[in-house]
């Protein structure tokens, strides 16, 4: 099985805990940073203000938002080729971070729009995107909710994760051709140069947090598969039987 | 015992084909490989709970075992790995030489299952569903009329299933069976819902196949309307075999059983 | 398993698909109604303003096969679950996606007749009037439908044997369904109108690539869903 009990004793977990809450704590303070350097060193838009500056966590969650998203499909592929448990727990980890990040992208971008148009949602091609996105991941977080059986669960998530991940550029595609009909494109320049510089290491600093939230996710959930192995090896030690 | 003849499953035996002969008894070994059926140390999960724990058994050629277990015992469980429905969480199993898993066809080509439930179509008559089973088969629907003769269907061919009893479903269900000709039939609880005819036509089927080189795995609750077909009985219980037990010819046979890796008659 | 082999497979699962369909006599009839039903649900909820009615009629028709549908696809798997006969479905020698494009064909077959009562009644309710090309339209129609079963064949494989059924298919299948979707909304709009922008048949080239890759996808990730 994919999982080893033996890097779980009671020593090596509360030291792999204590260097991850470390890690943790490390990770937040880079991005704390990198939010504060951006926010700093950008000039005010000349038409947003300061509002502009919630691109810093807006566009780096889009960006690592789709770098979850490739990682569900990877990892799919990589559980119906060689079956290993593993492989779908890291791709239901990235699920989760992935509908956080398109939840915070929503929430955003709607809190951008606002103030700049004075509504809430403006069917912007992205964006709109992005929600059909969130509902994808939100539905392979429900479907992996309602199946027990764990070779079944996995199964089924990583066909529908595959699927998902086929299904993700030719959504954008299609919607976007689909606002360009009707309504010129409205969301805000990403390519000035002043703002890159702070886009970029903000993007990095989110790449970080979202490799640490998989790899947490997928630690817990490897110490769940851990504790239904000694519940295995419970059940199948004290059988009997003339083949024990 | 012959000298030479080494057995059992201790590491580096091997189960050699032959004949023993002992004063009250003969002792016919199979080889392993020759079985109709082997399953090692198969295990099965559903959720958190373990219906098979660790199931080693071989099913010889021209062999009837019988398993008996209370409900939940994983009786079911057992059969349907064998027929490839479900696959097991952990060990291997091979019918007739063919993994399975890794060759599921080849084995599906060669098992019947009949399930307790009737696994037929509701709304079509039982000639057509015994059509669909033959254009499912990749056979040619000749035999049709002789199958439904031979469970006793024949007037009620036109008939739709949903018309029909319990006891009539599963003659129905016995009756695509017939029509693959299987090598190795598996049975789950074929006795129930069926009246003495019944019984005694299941028991023909069965030795029809047996006579032919096949095996047969039945899933029972009593033994007695298997009569003395069963060469042998498995009990399970919690997922495991805890007896396996010959008929009265041959005393001490589990022992030897448990030492010898392929089957005693 | 030969081609002819898996092929006659293939067709005798349409076959027994719908025979048992026209058999169970409430089928087709139940679902239409439920289109026709929520057609004439937006139809109030629109308003009564004709212009209204008729920039959302080909969005308002959409909606309702897609409702009506997504019943459709659940009852494909129930008789196989009904009597325990999937078990045995599986337990014949051959492909699995055999079993996937007899489904699919089968359903297909369904929804379209579906469609011959929902569509001319939207067109009643919704004043559109029936443009020259209507050939056309009839052609897209199907090809919407094709990608809609598609996917809904493959996604109620897992709904419909899981819990929670009834709102995990529509979870599942409706966001992969957006692309599928706006093009077959758009082009409809297009060729309603007459066309006046020349974009519909865009959308309709767009509609037959997103026909055939999840067709290709759904053919090839089959076997995993049903298997297990």
């Amino acid at each position: 099985m994919g999982v080893s009990t033996a890097d779980l004793t009671m020593a090596s977990a509360t030291q792999s805990r204590t260097r991850g809450a470390w890690a943790g704590i490390g990770i937040f303070v880079l991005l704390a940073l990198t939010q504060w350097i951006a926010i700093s060193i950008s000039v005010p838009d000349r038409d947003m203000g300061h509002l502009q500056k919630i691109m810093y966590v807006h566009v780096p969650a889009a960006w690592n938002m789709m770098i979850a998203y490739f990682v569900v499909a990877i990892f799919s592929l990589r559980y119906l080729w060689k079956g290993q448990e593993r492989d779908d727990l890291i791709a239901a980890a990235a699920a989760e971070s992935g509908a956080v990040l398109t939840g915070l992208l929503l929430v955003l971008g709607m809190i951008w729009a606002k103030p700049t148009w004075g509504i809430w949602w403006t069917w912007d091609a992205r964006l709109t995107s992005s929600a059909v996105l969130f509902f994808m991941y939100v539905g392979y977080l429900i479907l992996r909710a309602f199946v027990d059986d764990p070779d079944r669960r996995a199964q089924w998530s990583a066909a529908v994760g595959l699927l998902g991940a086929l299904n993700v550029p030719i959504v954008y595609m299609s919607v976007r051709w689909w606002r360009t009909l009707h309504q010129p494109q409205s969301s805000p320049s990403t390519v000035d140069p002043n703002y890159v510089i702070g886009l970029r290491i903000n993007a990095i600093a989110f790449l970080i947090v979202l490799i640490y939230f998989i790899r947490h996710r997928y630690e817990s959930a490897k110490m769940e598969r851990a504790a239904d192995q000694l519940h295995e090896r419970a059940a199948l030690a004290t059988r009997g039987g003339i083949n024990a | 015992m012959k000298p030479d003849a080494r057995v059992g499953e201790y590491p580096g035996s091997r189960v050699v084909a032959g004949t023993i002969r002992l004063p009250t008894v003969t002792l016919r070994i199979t080889d392993r490989d020759d079985a109709a059926a082997t399953m090692t140390s198969v295990t099965r999960r559903f959720g958190r709970r373990w219906a098979l724990r660790g199931v080693s058994l071989t099913i010889a050629r021209g062999e009837v075992v019988g398993v008996e277990g209370h409900n939940g015992s994983g009786k079911s469980t057992l059969l349907r790995i064998l027929s490839t429905a479900i696959r097991p969480t952990g060990g291997t199993a091979q019918v007739f030489g063919e993994d399975v898993v890794k060759n599921a066809d080849a084995v599906r080509a060669q098992v019947a299952f009949l399930t307790h439930y009737p696994g037929l179509y509701d709304d079509l008559s039982a000639e057509e569903n015994l059509r669909f089973a033959c254009r499912m088969l990749g056979i040619d629907g000749a035999r049709i009329p002789e199958v439904l003769a031979r469970v006793g269907l024949e007037r009620e061919g036109r008939e739709i299933v949903r018309t029909f009893s319990a006891g009539m479903q599963r003659r129905l269900s016995l009756a695509r069976l017939l029509l693959q000709r299987p090598r190795l039939l598996l049975l789950d609880e074929p006795y129930n819902n069926f009246d003495p005819a019944g019984i005694a036509l299941v028991n023909d089927v069965v030795r029809e196949v047996r006579s032919e080189g096949g095996a047969a795995m039945i899933v029972l609750h009593d033994r007695h309307s298997a009569g003395n077909l069963l060469d042998r009985v498995a009990t399970l219980r919690q997922g495991v075999v805890h007896e396996s037990s010959d008929d009265e010819r041959a005393p001490g046979a589990p022992l030897l059983q448990s030492l010898v890796g392929g089957r005693l008659t | 398993m030969t081609w002819s082999a898996e092929w006659r497979r293939v067709g005798a699962i349409v076959w027994k698909d719908l025979t048992t369909e026209r058999r169970s006599k409430a089928g087709v009839n139940a679902v239409a109604f439920m289109g026709v039903l929520v057609l004439l649900l937006f139809g109030f909820a629109l308003g009564p303003d004709t212009e209204a009615l008729r920039r959302a009629a080909s969005g308002a028709l959409w909606l309702a096969i897609l409702f009506a549908g997504v019943l459709a696809f659940n009852r494909s798997y129930q008789l196989e679950l009904d009597g325990g006969a999937l078990e045995s479905l599986l337990l014949y020698p051959g492909a699995r996606w055999g079993i996937y494009l007899g489904k699919l064909i089968a359903n297909l077959v369904f929804v379209l007749i579906v469609e011959v009562v929902v569509v001319p009644i939207a067109l009643i309710l919704y004043q559109v009037a029936l443009p020259p090309g209507w050939p056309a339209l009839l052609g897209v129609t199907v090809m919407g439908t094709i990608g809609f079963v598609t996917l809904g064949t493959f996604y109620a494989a897992m709904s419909s044997r899981s819990r929670a059924r009834e709102v995990l298919l529509p979870l599942l299948l409706f966001p992969m369904l957006v692309p599928v979707l706006l093009a077959s909304v758009e082009a409809l709009t297009g060729l309603l109108a007459g066309d006046p922008m020349r974009e519909a048949g865009a959308w309709v080239r767009l509609l037959g690539a997103f026909d055939i890759i999840f067709l290709v996808a759904s053919l090839l990730a089959f076997e995993y869903v049903i298997e297990v």
